[in-house]
């Protein structure tokens, strides 16, 4: 039995561990324990302190029993599978193409999430592993709607796309109380198959979610990544893709839009692993009062994936002096015929833009509002699917109301 | 109509406008002249209320209101107009709906009932055919990729929709060429009527053919330093500013 478990545990590290010996020690909870809960002295956690913000136990949430609020978006046509505290359900039968199946937990975790210690966790804990397999082109998207109420929960998903599949996920994630809502999804995406996935996350000031999301991709398989993130008490959405063959590309846009004391954190990690691959990325935050916007995005170029075309870009709005903003662009490459190229850009809100648009007869609510939109619009332009990025629009609407 | 008496700006703590006093009455249109850094453009901006500019002492009334108590936009409700030295490019904001937006801010505050979409882009386009802005133009982010000369046009567009009562002209004339500076005189003289008045601020006297002014003012060292009628700006084409540089 592993001894290096968290020379000074914390109450809730304590509670994880007193848990786990009550469920059997698993290879993946020593995984996790080898690090605990993940900690600002880290370096891929400086500005998110997962051991920092939970430090008081948090009793695992009972299952089922929060009160659904409608969905946003019930106006699209979306096959739901509610993930409530970790425990997934659905009713009906899925699109056509699409097999959806809850399997006892403890497959090994896919290599690409293997080191990862939330991802340990959220395989040593999840009760169950929903597979989602799929199987040409299914039009109808596939909404995985989870919500987290007061405690502790866990889940874990696997997805497969075969050769030549594509689907879109819609992923929301939402909140009410003091939790800790741990997620891990592992995907493989098959040669010539594409995943798109939209997500909208919107937390409670007291909410702790963390996502792990590990895809690979074949050969000319395309993944599309579009977020709006309204963060919560500490929020992280990692997405980790490897593109194993030739010609496979990634498209991200995402946007955070941050009020109060909230604190959301993208992180990716990309590795170009074939030749011809191509990764487009661009990460927008506003951020006002004392809200904190982490973004940080690494381009790998493993020896050998030449002619790889990536390019990424991160821009933060900081509406307030006390609002800040942490970027951290990094590119490792090990190819010598390839084009990267990073930059990010922190800013205050446009001085003469707003006094001209004010001359003109906009109040400096309106004004605000329009420039922090023209600010963050490119994110949800060129959607694939217009009512998606509908939702997506309306949200940051409701937001700049009050918050512009 | 505009009324500006012993007016002090200061930016940054540095008085640029040092008792500026102006009268124009309705109907008329006033030419401001003067070289670089003596205040034009720090004349044009606080009247029109950006914040760095700090008005330290004076007034300025339109109507016999006190325009330097209200915000800009509420300025702009009143009926003053600043057409910019160096209109911006705004990425992401759609031109006309940013138009339409501020036209029924300014109706709304006035009390009047908004345009609707239809009213709006007959009255768009028309006035787009006036400027010489192509739909193409209007289309676009505002201002975005557009020319020098295109951006006056883009604020001579506003000025022919807004109607403003007062209108400010900060060197509107400068980057343009000889058909652009007549169709600014276009505007400005079809818009030139009883109840309005206009200010033009320029460095020549050749948009000044375009539109006779009334009255024109020599502005020196923050203050106007002679007054006379259209034949001043011919007088100063011919001698040049350094007469009032070394005088101020």
């Amino acid at each position: 039995m592993s001894q290096t478990l968290l020379i000074n545990p914390t109450a809730m590290e304590a509670g994880l561990l007193a848990s786990a010996e009550a469920r059997g020690r698993s290879p993946a909870f020593d995984a996790f324990a080898k690090i605990g809960l993940p900690h600002r002295r880290l370096e891929a956690w400086k500005w998110t302190d997962v051991r920092g913000a939970m430090r008081a136990a948090l009793p695992e949430a009972a299952s089922g029993a929060e009160v659904i609020a409608p969905s946003s978006f019930s106006a699209v046509d979306a096959f739901e599978i509610t993930v409530m505290n970790g425990a997934a359900e659905w009713s009906g039968a899925p699109p056509q193409g699409v097999a959806v199946e809850l399997a006892k937990s403890g497959e090994a975790l896919s290599p690409l999430a293997a080191d990862h210690p939330l991802g340990s966790l959220a395989a040593a804990f999840a009760n169950n592993t929903l597979n989602i397999s799929i199987t040409g082109g299914v039009a109808r998207p596939i909404h995985l709607r989870r919500i987290a109420g007061a405690g502790a929960s866990y889940s874990r998903v696997r997805i497969k796309l075969a050769d030549g599949a594509s689907a879109t996920l819609i992923e929301s994630f939402d909140g009410a109380g003091a939790y800790f809502a741990n997620s891990l999804t592992e995907a493989a995406i098959g040669a010539n198959a594409k995943l798109t996935r939209d997500i909208l996350q919107d937390g409670s000031d007291d909410g702790v979610e963390t996502a792990l999301f590990a895809a690979s991709l074949g050969a000319g398989a395309a993944f599309h990544q579009t977020a709006l993130l309204l963060g919560g008490k500490l929020i992280r959405m990692e997405t980790r893709l490897a593109l194993e063959g030739a010609g496979a590309s990634a498209d991200f846009k995402s946007a955070s839009i941050l009020s109060g004391a909230r604190h959301a954190d993208l992180t990716t990690h990309i590795a170009h692993q074939s030749t011809g691959c191509a990764t487009r990325q661009i990460h927008k935050s506003a951020l006002r009062d004392r809200a904190r916007g982490v973004f940080q995005g690494k381009f790998l170029v493993a020896r050998g994936a030449q002619k790889t075309d990536a390019e990424m870009q991160a821009k933060a709005l900081l509406l307030s002096d006390t609002a800040e903003a942490n970027h951290k662009p990094e590119l490792e490459i090990y190819a010598d015929d390839v084009q990267c190229a990073h930059g990010s850009t922190a800013g205050a809100i446009d001085e003469e833009a707003l006094f001209y648009m004010r001359q003109r007869g906009l109040d400096e609510h309106q004004a605000r509002a329009l420039l922090i939109e023209a600010f963050l619009a490119d994110v949800f332009d060129g959607a694939e699917r217009i009512n998606i990025a509908e939702v997506m629009r309306q949200r940051m609407h409701a937001w700049l109301e009050k918050a512009a | 109509m505009l009324k500006i008496k012993n007016l002090h700006v200061a930016i940054d703590g540095a008085e640029i406008l040092r008792g500026l006093s102006l009268d124009i009455p309705a109907g008329e249109v006033h030419a401001v002249m003067g070289p670089n850094g003596s205040g034009k453009s720090t004349l044009s901006h606080a009247i029109a209320g950006r914040d760095a500019y700090e008005v330290t002492a004076g007034s300025a009334k339109l109507d016999g209101e006190n325009l330097l108590a209200l915000d800009p936009n509420e300025r702009a409700a009143k009926g003053l107009f600043l057409s910019f030295q160096h209109p911006m490019e705004i990425p992401g904001v759609a031109t006309m709906n940013f138009i339409r937006t501020a036209l029924n801010a300014q109706r709304r505050a006035r009390g009047q009932e908004e345009m609707s979409s239809a009213d709006f882009l007959r009255l768009i386009r028309d006035k787009a055919r006036l400027v010489g802005l192509s739909d193409e133009k209007l289309k676009r982010p505002f201002n975005v990729g557009f020319s020098g000369g295109e951006k006056k046009r883009m604020e001579m567009l506003q000025m022919a929709i807004f109607e403003p009562r007062f209108a400010i002209m900060d060197e509107t004339d400068s980057g343009l060429d000889i058909d652009a500076l007549k169709m600014v005189g276009d505007v400005v003289n079809a818009l030139r009527g009883p109840g309005r008045g206009f200010l033009v601020i320029t460095h020549y006297q050749r948009l000044l053919e375009h539109i006779r002014p009334d009255r024109v003012h020599v502005l020196a060292g923050g203050r106007i330093v002679k007054s006379g009628g259209p034949e001043l700006a011919e007088e100063l084409e011919r001698s040049g500013y350094d007469q009032y540089t070394e005088a101020a």
